[in-house]
């Protein structure tokens, strides 16, 4: 039997420098996903890609396949998959962008008539409106909106191209390693916070993976109702808004507005019948209340569980940090960082 | 060049803990290819003279002394001048596995390194996960584990009876 207090200081200093050594490595690593320009979008998408993948890898492990030969197996026919599915699109999708391009103007032009009848109408029963010039604000906006947009796509669709190149590569060997980076940090930790740190581990890597394929399965249903709704009365752009309308139910309650405002404002502009938009958007809402009543309680009211107003400042403050990218991953972040700190809690009030 | 690079960082290495995991009855009903697997998830710890392995009343692993000695104490580390020593293992013995089988914190006594030692940790966590990734490697472990507790209970019993019986 070995006396206590001949221990602790040593244990105490060790300990010490283990949890600074694990601090610095971790600052590092953050600050290296900043600093290096995609390094962060690369490493996101292959997080993504593994947590997607995990449960289909798992499977074929479960089947008696090797770990090597399950991750390949999946990777390989992922890529085929997709890669047939680009092949198939692109013809439409190139389309669509050209159109894009060269309607967008026109687009800008109807929309401001479009506002300026608004207004016209709006004056008539509200004399305040007249100093406010709504028009050409939003007119001047629109279209900085727009030069920005087509300016930028060229550069951002190269930086995709390479991240859409090495993420898989990085997702690959996160699937194959079964969490690797993390078991390499697990040597940092010291002992006595070690069974806390693996139960989290499991416990946050479980709710994270939940929660990705919960809102994965969200953004396909939701889109497939309506890119289905869309095609249905032959809108223009109808493959972009329904990517659009699926990327946008990532981001909670703000997303599926947006994206049915914009849907509202193409039908608009392109003279649709009330009654069709009226399905349209009818479709819409009822794809958000399929998402909302069935799929939300099933995959992530569990796991998230955070109250709508706290969603909603979350939120801003993702926009805030990094716009639209920072909106759509705060939400999980934020249950990370939640399911950690009850994790703690719980740890700590155990060992009083 | 990558593959260089997770391979150094991420995966196994060959480096003697095969034969300790294969020795432990634990895993005495597992293949070849299932051990090799279990040797990548289990965890390798260091611990100083006189370090606590785990607490009565918490600990969630089991663990295999690689390296080293470890004393099983029953009494509370803060005073262990009221502790008694239970056993001292050597390299090749393991402890805790009680912990596998219960959900809450179950330990009675409390472990302690009596020099600098070098053990493998297996969690309930890890098994947790083993279920549900590879069931039927999960299940051998736990078949064994309640053979091991089966046998120790029977034991126990025979312990139980033969005070009765001197009465």
């Amino acid at each position: 039997m070995i006396p206590i207090s001949d221990t602790k200081s040593r244990l105490r200093r060790l300990n010490f420098f283990r949890i600074g050594f694990f601090a610095v490595i971790f600052i590092l690593l953050i600050s290296a996903l900043f600093i290096i320009k995609g390094l962060f979008i690369t490493l996101l998408l292959a997080f993504v890609m593994n947590f997607v993948l995990l449960p289909l890898v798992n499977q074929l492990c479960k089947w008696g396949l090797s770990r090597g030969l399950s991750t390949s197996l999946v990777f390989l026919a992922v890529f085929i998959s997709f890669a047939s599915l680009i092949a198939r699109s692109w013809p439409f999708l190139s389309q669509q962008f050209l159109n894009l391009k060269t309607e967008f103007p026109d687009y800008i032009q109807k929309l401001t008539l479009l506002i300026e009848t608004w207004q016209t109408n709006l004056e008539s029963h509200f004399f305040f409106m007249k100093h406010m010039d709504l028009t050409s604000r939003l007119e001047k906006f629109l279209q900085s909106l727009g030069t920005t947009f087509l300016q930028d796509l060229p550069s951002v669709l190269t930086q995709s191209f390479t991240i859409l190149l090495l993420a898989p590569f990085f997702a690959f060997y996160m699937v194959k390693s079964e969490g690797g980076l993390v078991k390499y940090l697990y040597h940092l930790v010291p002992n006595q916070l070690f069974e806390m740190f693996l139960g989290l581990h499991y416990k946050i890597s479980h709710q994270i993976g939940v929660f990705i394929r919960g809102r994965l399965l969200e953004a396909i249903a939701v889109g497939t109702i309506v890119g289905a709704s869309l095609m249905f009365f032959k809108f223009p752009f109808a493959i972009l808004l329904t990517v659009f309308s699926a990327l946008a139910n990532l981001i909670p309650y703000v997303g599926p507005v947006v994206a049915s405002i914009v849907i509202f404002l193409v039908a608009l502009v392109n003279d649709y019948e009330t009654t069709q938009i009226a399905i349209v958007l009818g479709l819409f809402y009822f794809a958000q209340i399929i998402d909302s009543m069935i799929l939300v309680p099933i995959f992530l009211a569990r796991i998230v569980n955070l109250h709508p107003l706290t969603v909603i400042v979350i939120i801003i403050a993702g926009a805030q940090f990094m716009g639209v990218l920072g909106m759509i991953i705060s939400i999980p972040l934020a249950s990370a960082l939640k399911v950690s700190i009850m994790a703690v809690y719980q740890h700590i009030s155990d060992n009083i | 060049m990558l593959e260089v690079f997770f391979k150094n960082f991420f995966t196994a290495k060959k480096d003697g803990t095969l034969k300790y995991i294969k020795n432990c009855p634990l895993f005495a009903k597992l293949t070849p290819k299932e051990i090799t697997y279990l040797q990548k998830i289990i965890h390798k710890r260091h611990y100083t003279t006189g370090e606590i392995i785990f607490k009565p009343s918490s600990g969630t692993g089991m663990y295999i002394i690689l390296k080293g000695q470890v004393s099983i104490l029953h009494g509370s580390p803060e005073s262990q001048e009221t502790s008694s020593l239970v056993s001292s293992l050597k390299a090749g013995d393991f402890f805790g596995e009680l912990s596998l089988a219960n959900n809450e914190p179950y330990q009675t006594m409390f472990a302690q390194s009596s020099n600098h030692s070098q053990l493998l940790a297996f969690y309930r966590p890890d098994l947790e996960m083993l279920l549900k990734t590879r069931p039927s490697t999960g299940i051998k472990i736990l078949n064994q584990l309640c053979f091991i507790l089966s046998h120790r209970l029977k034991k126990a019993e025979q312990k139980i009876l033969q005070v009765h019986t001197s009465k």
